[in-house]
C-alpha cells in the first residue's frame, strides 16, 4: 500500500461497514468477534470466524489491512475463549490484533511471534515507561494513545517511544480512565472492560413522559431530555446528575470529537494513524465519517485546501469537540 | 443525513395514505411472503431475537406496522388499534425507511430526535444491528409483490417523488430568497448559526454565574 498522509483506521461492527469503511476510502479496518473478547460487545453486531475470514479476504483483495480487536480483559479462569480468539485471528490471516490485557498480549506473543501486536487504547498507557515495558516485554508495533493527551504531550511520546503512535481522531469520547471504568458495572454487573459493554442494552430504557425522554439503565435515571433537545447515549459517564438540587454533566459532556481542523498537527508531532470510533454505529455513519476524512487527508496530501466537510450532525449531542488534544485534561 | 439514493418516499406515503386497508393489508402479507425468498439469510439472523414484535409508527402516515419475528416465520402486517409490540419505533417515514434500508444512522437520529425508540432495548439494537449487515430496498421488495405491474409502478413512483423533490428545491429556494429580501440580504442559516452559537455561549455563562453564586452561597 502507498504511505499516506496518516492511515485511516476504521470501525466495522457488521461485514456490511466494513465493505462500506473500504469502498468509502479506509486504509485499515478494525473489527471484533461476536462475543466477550471486544470492547463492542452488543446484540447482533460483530463477526462469527466465517464473517472474518471473508472480511479479511475482501480487505486483502483491495489491497487494505484488517485489524481484529480483542482488547477486554479476561475474567479468572476464562481464558480460553481469548486465547482462541487470538489463534483465529491469526489463522484467518488477520494483519494484526488490538490487545489490553498484560496475559493475553504474554499469549499472543509467545505462541504467534510473527503476528503484529497493537496496544488498545484499553491498556490505558499513557506514559513513554508504560510503553516502553509493552514494547520491550511484548514486542507491540503500535500503540493506540489514551485520550487524555494533548498535541505536545504526543510528540513527546512519539519521539520517546518507539513504536507507531495510533490516534483518536472522530467519535465518542468516555471517561478519562481508558480500560478501567466500571461505573456501569455498579448499576448492571456488567462493563467494558471485561463484559465489553458500557450500558448493555438489556439494562437500558427509553421512556416518553410527558414532553420528556426519560433514559434509565439498571433502573437508575441516566437523563431526561425535553422535546427537541439533542439526546445522548445511556452511558454513566454522560448521566445529567443531580447535586444540590441543580442537574449538571459531571463527568463527560455529550460532545463528539472531531480533529479534522488539527491534522496537520497530529501528522508534526509524528502520528501514524488516525482512529474512527463507531464499531456500534451503522455502515451509514461509516461510510460518511470515512469518506470525509479520506476527502480531508487526501487534500492535505496534495497540498490542497480542505473540503470543509461538516459532521456536527453525526455525533453525540450534536456537538464537537478536540477532547484533550488542544486543552489539556481537567 | 443519509446516504444513497431515496426510496420515492412521496409515493409510498400517497399510497399508504390513500389505499383501503384491505388492499393494504393483503400488499404487505405478499411482501411478507416474498421476504424468505430475497432475504433469507436476514430471516435466520432475524430468528435468534424471537419471539419479537416490532411497531413501526410514521408519524406523517395513518397507519402503524407490525413486524412479527418467530422462530420460523416472519411477518409484516397492519396493526390493529390498540397492538402493543417488544420496540415501538416512532419518526417520520422518511426517517424509518431510511434505518430499515440502511441508509440513515439510528444513533444520529436518535440524537436528533427524529427517532423515538421505547420498549424492549436490548431487541431494538439486536434488531438495528443485524439489519445494518443486510443491504434491504424496501421499494423493491414491496414492487416485487406486483409482479410484471412492478417497472411500470416503479417508474412512476420515481418520476412522481423527482418532481415533489424539484418542487420542494424550488419552494426552499424561494423561502431563502423571500428571507434575504426581507432582511437585507442576510442569510437564513448564517442567522440561524449566529443564534445557535449565541445561545450555547449564554448556556455557558450561565452556568458559571450559577456555580459561582452556588459557591459564594456555601458557608464559609
Amino acid at each position: 500500500m502507498t504511505p499516506r498522509y496518516l492511515e485511516l483506521v476504521c470501525p466495522a461492527g457488521t461485514p456490511a461497514a466494513l465493505r462500506a469503511a473500504i469502498e468509502a476510502g479506509a486504509d485499515t479496518v478494525y473489527c471484533g468477534f461476536a462475543d466477550a473478547t471486544n470492547a463492542r460487545n452488543y446484540p447482533g453486531l460483530n463477526f462469527d470466524r466465517d464473517d472474518m475470514k471473508e472480511g479479511i479476504a475482501f480487505a486483502h483483495r483491495h489491497g487494505r489491512h484488517v485489524l481484529v480487536a480483542i482488547n477486554t480483559f479476561p475474567r479468572a479462569g476464562e481464558t480460553a475463549i481469548w486465547h482462541r480468539a487470538v489463534d483465529d485471528a491469526a489463522a484467518l490471516g488477520a494483519d494484526a490484533v488490538i490487545l489490553a490485557d498484560i496475559g493475553v498480549l504474554d499469549y499472543a506473543s509467545r505462541r504467534h511471534p510473527d503476528l503484529r501486536l497493537h496496544l488498545s487504547v484499553q491498556a490505558a498507557a499513557s506514559n513513554p515507561i508504560s510503553l516502553a515495558f509493552y514494547r520491550e516485554r511484548f514486542g507491540i508495533r503500535r500503540a493506540v494513545l489514551p485520550r487524555v493527551l494533548t498535541v505536545p504531550e504526543i510528540a513527546h511520546m512519539v519521539a520517546t517511544m518507539g513504536v507507531e503512535a495510533e490516534v483518536f481522531a472522530f467519535g465518542s469520547l468516555g471517561t478519562m480512565t481508558e480500560g478501567r471504568c466500571i461505573l456501569s458495572s455498579y448499576m448492571t454487573g456488567r462493563s467494558p472492560s471485561s463484559d465489553g459493554v458500557c450500558a448493555p442494552a438489556e439494562h437500558v430504557r427509553f421512556d416518553e413522559e410527558g414532553e420528556e425522554m426519560v433514559i434509565r439503565l439498571g433502573g437508575i435515571t441516566m437523563n431526561r431530555f425535553p422535546r427537541n433537545q439533542a439526546a445522548a447515549y445511556p452511558t454513566p459517564c454522560k448521566a445529567r446528575l443531580v447535586t444540590r438540587g441543580v442537574p449538571s454533566y459531571l463527568f463527560d459532556e455529550p460532545v463528539g470529537l472531531n480533529v479534522i481542523d488539527i491534522l496537520p498537527s497530529l501528522k508534526e508531532a509524528g502520528v501514524t494513524a488516525l482512529k474512527i470510533e463507531g464499531r456500534q454505529r451503522s455502515r451509514a455513519y461509516v461510510t460518511q465519517v470515512v469518506r470525509a476524512f479520506r476527502a480531508e487527508l487526501d487534500a492535505l496530501d496534495r497540498g490542497a485546501p480542505s473540503p470543509g466537510i461538516d459532521l456536527s450532525g453525526l455525533v453525540e449531542g450534536g456537538k464537537e469537540t478536540f477532547g484533550a488534544y488542544k486543552k489539556g485534561w481537567r | 443525513m443519509a446516504i444513497g439514493l431515496p426510496a420515492p418516499v412521496f409515493s409510498l406515503g400517497l399510497l399508504l395514505r390513500t389505499l383501503p386497508r384491505p388492499i393494504l393489508a393483503l400488499a404487505l402479507r405478499r411482501v411478507s411472503a416474498g421476504l424468505e425468498h430475497r432475504h433469507a439469510a436476514l430471516l435466520r439472523r432475524l430468528a435468534r431475537l424471537a419471539p419479537a414484535t416490532f411497531l413501526f409508527e410514521p408519524q406523517d402516515v395513518p397507519e402503524r406496522f407490525l413486524l412479527a419475528i418467530r422462530p420460523r416465520a416472519v411477518t409484516l402486517g397492519l396493526a390493529a388499534a390498540g397492538t402493543t409490540a417488544d420496540v415501538t419505533m416512532r419518526g417520520r417515514l422518511a426517517t424509518l425507511i431510511g434505518l430499515l434500508e440502511g441508509r440513515t444512522d439510528s444513533d444520529t437520529v436518535y440524537f436528533t430526535r427524529e427517532l423515538s425508540v421505547t420498549g424492549d432495548t436490548e431487541k431494538a439494537v439486536g434488531f438495528r444491528n443485524i439489519l445494518d449487515g443486510e443491504a434491504i430496498n424496501l421499494i423493491d421488495d414491496a414492487l416485487a409483490a406486483l409482479g410484471p405491474l412492478a417497472r411500470p409502478m416503479e417508474r412512476i413512483a420515481g418520476r412522481l417523488d423527482a418532481r415533489v423533490r424539484r418542487i420542494a428545491g424550488r419552494v426552499g429556494a424561494l423561502g431563502r430568497e423571500a428571507h434575504r429580501a426581507a432582511h437585507g440580504g442576510r442569510d437564513v442559516m448564517e442567522d440561524h448559526r449566529a443564534i445557535t452559537a449565541g445561545i450555547t455561549a449564554l448556556d455557558a455563562r450561565l452556568a458559571k454565574l450559577e456555580r459561582r453564586g452556588r459557591r459564594a452561597a456555601e458557608p464559609a
